[in-house]
């Protein structure tokens, strides 16, 4: 005969025994009261949130912001010059128009009294200090510099 | 009295300890059997039971409806089970000795366990099969859960669930002998 019996027993009367134990456990026992972080739960929390502060931070110094970069500022403004946010544009204006007024109001007497004074103050060489630099530089490099500074032999 | 009915009284605060009472008296049994033919030792299974209702008490109000209240408890049961014998194992794992043979040979001595030979071949044999086979062989040849609550409580389809009890079936047959066979009824 085929049969499905259960070979484990227990105790007589076990079962009122357990539900007596059950519910004298329970009482003794304080209800658990919902706490929204346990001990053990918050020390993890916190050192997950540490982490990312730390990756945060590592991030903000070595990344440079764009926001405070003068050259992103400049690349900006130029692009669309409408926007001159950093005022660079009407700077540079300002500064043309100066120099404008500065050339228009200069003394004619003045610049030639310049002109004259830079003339007198050329430099001229005697035949000893000519060997030395002959000595010391190739023709060409000489010949452009006394070229270039006007030099009268 | 419906698990409905048990719910709103365990959710409100001064009808809470009638309701846990009737929640014991409804599920006792059907807790300890389920413990009782993981862990086979009736000390064990007591203790068990005990710490699975105390649990639930504790736990009632993180109770989200989302399955009925008989898969919440029973997922519970089981989840405790398994944790327990899990912990065992560790305990065994430097032994020569395994933790299903000791557990074999303390059911030999168990005063609360009909130790005829063909009992403890059956025994052995269960206790062969891996974990997830073994959970679903004693839901089904104890309990005689159906494959549909079986899929609530842990989560597994139904014809995944119904393949593992087949393939149980058979290598629990494949360990008796033919007379031996013929002496169970294993359910579909």
């Amino acid at each position: 005969m085929k049969t499905r019996n259960n070979p484990f027993k227990v105790p007589e009367n076990y079962f009122d025994s357990l539900e007596k134990d059950i519910l004298s456990k329970v009482n003794s026992a304080p209800k658990k009261k919902y706490i929204f972080f346990e001990p053990k739960q918050m020390l993890r929390y916190a050192a997950v949130i540490l982490l990312f502060l730390a990756i945060g931070g590592a991030l903000w110094w070595n990344i440079p912001n764009k926001a405070n970069d003068p050259q992103a500022k400049l690349d900006k403004t130029l692009m669309n010059p409408k926007s001159d946010s950093i005022g660079i544009l009407s700077k540079i204006e300002e500064i043309a128009q100066n120099e404008t007024k500065e050339k228009t109001i200069a003394n004619p007497t003045e610049v030639k009294k310049q002109e004259k004074e830079l003339k007198e103050n050329k430099l001229e060489l005697n035949e000893n200090e000519l060997e030395y630099l002959e000595y010391y530089l190739n023709d060409d490099v000489l010949t452009d510099y006394l070229t270039y500074n006007d030099v009268k032999l | 009295m419906t698990d409905n009915e048990l719910l709103s009284l365990l959710l409100k605060d001064k009808t809470r300890e009638k309701g846990f009472s009737l929640l014991v008296k409804n599920y006792k049994e059907r807790i300890y059997w389920q413990v009782r033919h993981m862990v086979l030792s009736h000390e064990d299974a007591n203790d068990l039971t005990q710490e699975i209702f105390i649990k639930i008490f504790q736990n009632i109000d993180s109770f989200n409806k989302e399955s009925s209240l008989s898969t919440w408890i029973y997922r519970i049961s089981l989840n405790h089970t398994l944790n327990f014998l899990q912990s065992k194992s560790q305990r065994y794992k430097s032994n020569i000795k395994s933790l299903e043979d000791s557990m074999l040979d303390n059911l030999k001595s168990d005063k609360y366990f009909d130790s005829s030979d063909i009992e403890l071949k059956l025994q052995k044999a269960i206790l062969s099969l891996p974990e997830k086979q073994r959970i679903v062989f004693n839901l089904r040849y104890y309990d005689d859960m159906p494959f549909k609550e079986m899929e609530e409580v842990l989560n597994t389809t139904q014809s995944t669930l119904k393949s593992t009890y087949h393939f149980a079936v058979k290598k629990v047959q494949d360990m008796l002998l033919d007379d031996e066979k013929d002496k169970f009824s294993f359910p579909n």
